[in-house]
């Protein structure tokens, strides 16, 4: 079954009026989603239909059940033609990440194909698209700490997104103050040095945290992920580089350093 | 705001184990069990309704966190809903070195809670938790403040 976001492109009169603010907390892609949906709210339904879409695209892309698409295609027993459309565009944006940043956005991080480090981002990212199509102007889908942003939190209040410190558990390192936009953030804090710079084949470490903010949340987290590989120093140059996007970078020793435009969306809390 | 109490609470307690693990430094080693204990709350005045008045301060506090060198019960005033302040109540140290520790202790306990209140955020961007560690994490408190 395949699921897209076209389905829910014309909001029924009574789903209208059903809809109501929704908060929704689910585990899926071994972490956890958290969708707020403020304002006039959203249809259940089309918060329903969101959750069904974050699992089948687990249940698709994982590259931890043998089963999965992307296990199969991997494997050579499908090719790329007899794939779910879903999987085509994934792996076409992968694509286009890897070219964009010289390969540090790598297609196969861990030798195999992977397309994991872009997959949440966009499944997050067409969530948010679904809510859209479904009437909600006022939400933030959060996968994992990977956040689309529509509207604004509150009338004439933008929506405050905290910045986690990879140092200090619990505490913040800056504030995002924005509206429509996607914030992402890669490190090692929570799964260790798992993101590997492709050019040294060894995990990247001179960073503790990058935090990218930009319009939409598939470019914005592959470009965190980029960014990380990189280091600083070339991570901070290439994102400087990137139309629409801002980024903060934390060094292992807490240091903080960002791109120019970043203070425009964000205070720093040291 | 009962439920929100009791996440704020839940909050706490977790932070909490920052007791703990600092009373650990002293000689012998044996897990703390502040972390461990659940966050079940006696809340002294009963919660007001979404309605009522914002202003108004509630007290609750936590039930005794009991370890090897000290026990004691978290205390948190909530004004409307942002905590105003963390206390310690009913406190007992083992000794005068346990004291210390504790006392030490306190003040990062206090700022953790009151950093994370008053930065009043909506949500949190941070490397992808895993299901375990999202329990922790300030994305957590906030869900559970908004159910």
């Amino acid at each position: 079954m395949s699921l897209t976001a076209t389905a829910y492109a014309s909001p029924s009169l009574t789903a209208a009026l059903r809809a109501t603010p929704v908060r929704r907390v689910e585990e899926c892609m071994g972490t956890v989603f958290s969708l707020d949906a403020r304002g006039v709210g959203v249809d259940p339904d089309a918060v329903d239909a969101a959750i069904r879409w974050l699992h089948w695209v687990d249940r698709t892309f994982s590259t931890y059940q043998p089963d999965s698409v992307v296990s199969r295609l991997s494997r050579g027993e499908l090719t790329v033609d007899e794939c779910p459309a879903e999987v085509r565009e994934v792996l076409g944006l992968v694509r286009v990440a890897s070219i964009a940043s010289d390969g540090y956005f790598s297609e196969a991080p861990h030798g195999f194909l992977d397309p994991t480090g872009i997959v949440k981002g966009w499944a997050v990212e067409r969530a948010s698209d679904m809510l859209v199509a479904a009437g909600s102007t006022s939400h933030v889908v959060n996968g994992g700490g990977d956040v689309q942003l529509v509207g604004e939190a509150g009338a004439g209040r933008p929506w405050r997104v905290g910045v986690a410190h990879p140092l200090r558990p619990r505490q913040l390192v800056a504030v995002v103050t924005a509206s429509d936009v996607a914030v992402a953030t890669s490190g090692t804090a929570e799964r260790g040095r798992h993101i590997v710079d492709p050019h040294r084949g060894a995990p990247a470490d001179a960073l503790a945290s990058v935090t990218v903010v930009g319009p939409r949340l598939a470019w914005v987290d592959a470009s965190a992920t980029a960014a990380f590989a990189m280091g600083p120093d070339r991570g901070l140059a290439w994102i400087e580089g990137q139309p629409g996007l801002e980024a903060l970078a934390v060094l292992p020793t807490g240091r903080t350093r960002h791109t120019t435009g970043f203070t425009q969306w964000a205070a720093l809390t040291d | 705001m009962r439920r929100f109490l009791y996440a704020l609470l839940g909050t706490v307690a977790g932070l909490g184990g920052l007791i703990g693990l600092k009373a650990n430094l002293a000689p012998a080693e044996t897990p703390a069990q502040a972390a461990e204990q659940p966050p079940a709350a006696e809340v002294e005045q009963p919660p007001a309704d979404a309605g009522a008045p914002a202003g108004e301060a509630k007290t609750a506090t936590g039930d005794k966190a009991t370890n090897q060198y000290e026990s004691f019960q978290v205390k948190v005033t909530v004004s409307g809903k942002q905590i105003t302040k963390v206390e310690i109540a009913g406190l007992t140290t083992k000794d005068a070195k346990s004291k210390q520790v504790t006392g030490d202790a306190l003040p990062k306990l206090q700022k953790a809670t009151l950093d994370a209140q008053s930065a009043d955020v909506d949500t949190v961007s941070g490397a992808t938790y895993t299901t375990k560690s999202y329990q922790e994490s300030l994305q957590s408190a906030l869900d559970q403040a908004g159910l």
